[in-house]
């Protein structure tokens, strides 16, 4: 009973299948509410400079907006940016949302910063200052 | 009395709106007549198109005094929060948010 919280926690981390050795772990069919989600995200975000909630994969993108995120990433040749699918999981899906405070996928984060959507990082890509950013943290 | 019956009048008007916003379900097209109604009365914009394709694609340019000085991750968050409701019910939806340009 004392150490009830501890056995939580443990059962928690179980659920989640999380290792905090890995970088990439995590399993997103495992999470069954928000809390879950969130660490999950949280987790991803840490690990990760680049990361970018999308529809589909890099390889199979499933949106034109979330296409054309990649297609800027490639284009500067950013190093390993990190995605994370939504369409795998409702959670993941309506999580991101609640989490970032957005409404739209895709969502892109920047060294645990939120920079926007597909908008934005046009924006950004034809006024330069996402070269800009990309090159001040060292990821292009 | 006079002031009296303009402040009626003001109240009708917030009602209609709101008529209006609750029945978005229904017809897709009070969706942009939502918005415009929503983006006209906060931002004052010196320019304003919404263009919807279909029933849930919709994209928006806007530009507003509001908008000066103002980095561009905060003029999207102040739009997207202002429709929240209008953008759940779409599928796609696209910001051009600016200030007036010269």
């Amino acid at each position: 009973m004392k150490f009830s919280w501890m056995n939580k926690l443990k059962e928690f981390a179980k659920k989640l299948d999380y290792d905090s050795e890995d970088p990439n772990s995590g399993n997103v069919q495992n999470l069954d509410n928000y809390q879950t989600t969130k660490a999950f995200i949280t987790n991803t975000l840490r690990n990760n400079d680049v990361v970018l909630f999308m529809k589909g994969t890099s390889e199979m993108p499933q949106c034109g907006f979330s296409n054309y995120v990649v297609q800027v990433f490639k284009f500067y040749k950013v190093k390993d940016f990190h995605v994370v699918n939504v369409l795998d999981s409702d959670m993941i899906r309506e999580g991101i949302k609640k989490y970032s405070n957005w409404p739209t996928i895709p969502q892109i984060y920047i060294k645990e910063e939120f920079i926007g959507g597909s908008d934005i990082i046009k924006e950004m890509h034809m006024d330069g200052s996402l070269e800009h950013l990309l090159q001040r943290e060292k990821l292009i | 009395m006079f002031s009296l019956s303009k402040l009626k009048f003001s109240s009708i008007k917030t009602l209609s709106n709101t008529l209006v916003y609750s029945r978005l379900g229904f017809f897709s097209t009070s969706i942009r007549e939502s918005m415009e109604a929503k983006l006209r009365e906060k931002f004052n914009p010196t320019y304003l198109q919404i263009n919807q394709e279909g029933d849930d694609k919709v994209q928006v340019i806007i530009e507003s005094e509001e908008f000066v000085g103002q980095p561009i991750l905060r003029r999207h968050r102040a739009v997207n929060d202002l429709l929240k409701d209008e953008i759940t019910q779409i599928h796609a939806f696209t910001l051009d948010a600016k200030p007036p340009s010269k």
